[in-house]
């Protein structure tokens, strides 16, 4: 039997070998050491040898002429495109790939500026094509389904698409305009299951017609039709893939089996398929049928009500139907329900007369209402077209040294008859090589980075199979080949147009010019760009900085919020007894310093707003625009387990918890200064006109005592927290929430006072545990996401930027060795040599500043709204980054100047 | 360089080539280049250099067709042999080297 080496490295060979006399000798030599080798090594090594081998023969002969029939060299194959315009090609990507030999710096400078340059930029577009681009998975034929947008004549014109009541779906639903229409939820945490195995699942109500509207088929199973969905149905529920799997292991059994969400128990009908979201992208655990779960879970009437603007509406266009057509059906639609409703004796507030239907794209993103995703997904397009630029700048500059530098060889081998089109060919093959083994190192950047940038970015929205899509990869792809073939090719072919004389009788004289100015501009370019991502992450970074630093008003990190969830039908003294029980549990426990009673459940941060409040001297206290007055109740140990500051007057103390106690209030420090401006707060007092509890009595005027530092719970940026805090007795009724200060760190007591509370009793369904510091620190998010991901790509514009430095001076350096070495000769000191690679840095890092800096002044106005506490136009931060880049820039023209201080005089002045 | 000179490494092939005799085929002539002179010689390198030489008259092959080897998959061979233009080039080359050689030999001694 004989043994054949591996066929497509000896087919590439014959190609490379073309018709040199040779050919057919080499590659019967080749495969008798072939044989030779597999018979004692193995195949695998004989054809890895095997490759080598017919790489480094092939690219021994490809692109020459077979010069040893002592014809000299010509070019037999110029004309027309026939084989041999093929087979130059594949020679000369074959001959192409020695670059990685010959010349491994440039080589390995545009494959690493191509992977991280276009690799975090693959990342970027797939998520800005999964947010704004794509529809959701499985939906069908989105270009017909439009979201529906209400806006009425009150203060309800924010045209959001969460502005339906059932009423004003139903009045829309049967139009002869629309092929179909669906209404549903938005998503809502719910507790599945009870006491220590409780957990919180997503779930989504939907009417019947949802899945038929989206074109979805379950993956098993059925969907819920309208004899599941109509009140009083049995109820029901449908599986989202991934929670299938993650509760169930995707046990096919489930179907038929009961789950329990909140207060009641569905049966699982059927599964949707993998990838499946909803309308939306974001996780759904569940779906329910909505007209059957909205009567099991409420306690009025909510889909005949006008006010429950609950719902979000999504049709289909029927057949050639225009969208101006369908509106205006719709509103006229609409404006009837809303008539008939109130001849028919129904109130309804000016919100909703006159309202009007607007149908907005069906992929959110693209609507008159874009949600916070779309928005950061837009800011990080923009930042990674930046990095797009700066890398294809920098691998243009480096295709274009490379050509320059290899202006002398093309001169010689034009000399010698070698055909122009072959040069071409050469540079062109080069080019695509490296845009190839780039791209597939991008790729691979980004399949990495974009796991990392999903869970940083779009948290909730379900990670795609593939994170690198068809779209993304051909996007890429054309890029990648631009910027490498246009950069690559156009130095040879400027060539052409040159005479090899001139060039020759140019470069002994070690003066090849041309390229400089265009590789100048090309680093300024990235220069410029740099400094506005690394200003832009400054400003982030600072952002940040504000952001943890800012001062709460209250010792925020030991406050833990404890809510319970009690099982369904509970009676109110029973849920009473079980928060005191609770509150008991978790004052006695270990690592808690001290916890309280409050009559909100959420304190601190719950919905308490009170717009009655009525003050001395002034009378009704005015509403905050930003939200409030707020007011907080607690019992005794309120003020310290919740931290407050006080800053004047005093705390409460134990006797004015007690029942009966004098009326007793403390003010937020900007209260105090809002409602009586320059008097003494400690001197005035206080009506709430409806009392916490029936305990209190008629409204009394509540004396001041103390006045503490606001807080600032609800959003970091509040410039104005006006509360109001009163002290109850701990037999008040009704109290709910719990405060637990904690004595060491508080995610440490998370667990362990979800696990004590739980096992107290099976009628606590779930126990809402929450650190304040979560909370908190959840609401810097916002500016830590920008502070990584311009910092992120902020050094990689600088490392980019600063190779394409590096590769301007080295070149320059070379291409003046002959100089420098005169002027060594001459007596020019080390320094000042150094001192023309510096000079050279300067102008390119100082007029690169310049320019970026003012982009990003000018660019800092859109970026006001996003900052925290940080003008755009920072002195501090611009000078940073002109630290960084002049460092950067010094970095890169430490080698080229040592360089150009070792030439040595004498054989620099030979060596041409 | 002047007619009839030739470089280093074209006289290590020649001489291979006259030292692997009636096996002068070319794995053959690398084989003796790496046993004989320790140098180890890139096919691609090798091939072009015969090559070059063969366009210069130095060297000639012909091809062994008749008795076909198995494992060339019916490639023929082809044995090297050295014109007269190149046994005269090496013995010019080693004439000049001698020249040049004569007494530098005490020289290098403590070198070794």
């Amino acid at each position: 039997m004989t043994v054949s080496p591996p066929r497509v490295a000896e087919r590439l060979l014959s190609l490379c070998l073309g018709p040199a006399p040779a050919a057919r000798f080499i590659v019967g030599d080749l495969r008798q050491e072939y044989a030779a080798l597999r018979g004692g090594r193995g195949r695998a090594i004989a054809h890895l040898w095997y490759w080598r081998q017919a790489l480094n023969v092939g690219s021994r002969y490809v692109g020459r002429a077979p010069d040893n029939l002592g014809g000299g060299v010509g070019d037999p194959t110029s004309g027309g495109r026939g084989p041999s315009f093929w087979r130059d090609l594949v020679s000369e990507l074959v001959g192409a790939l020695r670059v990685f030999r010959t010349a491994p710096g440039f080589a390995t400078a545009v494959v690493f500026t191509l992977a991280l340059g276009l690799g975090a930029n693959a990342t970027m577009f797939g998520a800005v094509d999964r947010v704004l681009l794509s529809p959701p998975e499985h939906v069908q034929d989105h270009e017909s389904l439009r979201f529906l947008h209400l806006s009425g004549l009150g203060q309800r014109s924010f045209n959001s698409p969460m502005a339906y009541s059932f009423p004003d779906y139903e009045s829309i639903r049967g139009l002869p305009v629309l092929a179909d229409a669906a209404a549903y939820q938005s998503r809502r945490r719910v507790t599945m299951g009870s006491g220590v195995d409780a957990r919180r699942v997503i779930v989504q109500s939907a009417t019947a017609e949802f899945f038929p509207l989206l074109g979805v088929v379950p993956a098993h199973g059925r969907f819920f039709d309208t004899v599941d969905d109509r009140p009083g149905a049995p109820p029901v529920a449908v599986l989202a893939d991934g929670f299938w799997e993650r509760e169930f292991g995707r046990d096919p059994a489930v179907i038929g089996e009961a789950v329990a969400m909140g207060a009641h128990t569905y049966e699982v009908i059927g599964i949707a398929p993998a990838g499946f979201t909803g309308a939306n992208l974001g996780t759904v655990d569940i779906w329910v049928p909505l007209r059957m779960n909205i009567n099991l879970t409420s306690s009025w009437d909510v889909l005949a009500s006008r006010g429950a603007w609950w719902f979000r509406v999504i049709v289909r266009l029927a057949e050639g139907v225009s969208e101006q057509e369908a509106e205006a059906r719709m509103t006229a639609a609409h404006r009837a329900g809303i008539a008939a409703f109130i001849e028919t004796g129904g109130e309804v507030g000016d919100d909703s007369r006159g309202g009007t239907v607007n149908a907005g794209a069906f992929m959110m993103a693209l609507g008159p209402t874009a949600d916070n995703d779309t928005a950061i997904t837009l800011w990080l397009a923009g930042v990674s077209l930046l990095v797009l630029l700066i890398a294809c700048a920098n691998v243009a500059n480096l295709m274009l040294a490379r050509g320059i530098d290899r202006q002398r060889e093309r001169a010689v081998r034009l000399a010698f008859g070698v055909s122009r089109r072959r040069l071409v060919f050469h540079a062109l093959a080069e080019a695509l090589v490296l845009a190839f083994v780039g791209g597939i190192a991008a790729f691979a950047v980004a399949t990495w980075s974009g796991r990392a940038l999903y869970g940083l970015l779009l948290r909730g929205i379900p990670l795609p199979e593939t994170i690198v899509d068809v779209r993304s990869a051909v996007f890429l792809a054309c890029v990648v080949l631009m910027t490498t073939v246009v950069a690559g090719v156009l130095p040879s072919i400027q060539a052409l147009r040159t005479d090899p004389g001139d060039v020759l009788r140019e470069s002994r004289r070690g003066a090849t010019r041309g390229g400089g100015r265009a590789r100048g501009l090309l680093t300024l370019g990235q220069v410029s760009l740099s400094t506005v991502l690394l200003v832009g992450a400054g400003l982030f970074v600072q952002s940040l900085q504000n952001a943890v630093e800012v001062d709460l008003g209250f010792d925020h990190e030991a406050v833990i919020n404890v809510e319970l969830e009690h099982r369904g039908g509970l009676e109110a003294a029973r849920r009473d007894e079980l928060t005191r029980e609770a509150h008991q549990l978790l004052a006695a426990m270990p690592g808690v310093e001290g916890a309280i009673l409050s009559s909100s459940t959420r304190p601190l941060y719950g919905w308490d707003e009170q717009h009655d409040l009525r003050a001395s001297r002034i009378g009704e206290v005015p509403r905050v625009p930003e939200g409030g007055p707020y007011t907080y109740a607690g019992t005794e140990g309120y003020v310290e387990t919740a931290g407050l500051r006080v800053v004047k007057g005093r705390a409460f103390e134990p006797a004015d918890y007690a029942s009966g106690a004098p009326f007793a209030l403390m003010v937020s420090r900007s209260l105090a200064e809002g409602v009586w401006p320059g008097l003494d707060p400690l001197k005035e007092c206080i009506f709430l006109r409806h009392g916490a509890t029936e305990l209190e009595g008629p409204e009394p005027c509540r004396p001041v005592f103390g006045v503490y530092e606001d807080l600032m719970v609800r959003s970091l940026a509040d410039n104005t927290s006006w509360s109001v805090t009163w002290p109850i007795p701990n037999e008040t009724a009704g109290l709910r929430g719990i405060l637990v200060r904690s004595d060491g760190d508080a995610l440490d007591l998370v667990q362990s006072i979800r696990a004590r509370v739980a096992a107290l009793s099976p009628d606590i369904r779930y126990v809402h545990v929450t650190p304040m510091v979560a909370r908190i620190e959840a609401m810097r998010g916002p500016w830590r996401v920008g502070a990584t991901l311009f910092s992120a790509f902020g050094i990689l514009a600088l490392v980019v930027a600063s190779l394409g430095l590096y590769s301007v001076l080295s070149v320059a350096v070379a291409r003046r060795s002959r100089e420098i070495g005169i002027r060594a000769a001459l007596g020019a000191r080390r320094g000042n040599l150094v001192g023309m690679v510096v000079t050279r840095v300067a102008r390119l890092v100082g007029v690169g500043l310049v320019i970026g800096l003012g982009a990003a002044v000018m660019l800092g106005r859109f970026m006001e709204s996003v900052l925290f506490g940080v003008p755009a136009v920072n002195a501090s931060v611009f000078a940073v980054v002109a630290v960084v880049l002049v460092a950067a820039g010094l970095l890169a023209a430490w080698i080229p100047a040592r360089r150009a201080t070792a030439i040595d005089p004498a054989r620099a002045m030979t060596a041409e | 360089m002047a007619p009839g000179h030739i470089g280093e490494f074209e006289q290590v092939v020649l001489l291979a080539i006259l030292q692997a005799g009636d096996e002068a085929y070319a794995p053959n002539i690398r084989a003796v280049i790496h046993e004989s002179a320790g140098r180890s010689v890139s096919r691609g390198a090798l091939y072009r250099t015969f090559d070059r030489m063969a366009a210069k008259g130095l060297l000639e092959w012909e091809a062994e067709g008749s008795n076909p080897v198995p494992e060339r998959g019916g490639a023929p061979m082809r044995r090297f042999t050295v014109t007269a233009a190149g046994r005269r080039a090496l013995r010019v080359s080693r004439e000049a080297l001698l020249t040049l050689w004569d007494g530098i030999e005490p020289e290098l001694e403590d070198v070794r």
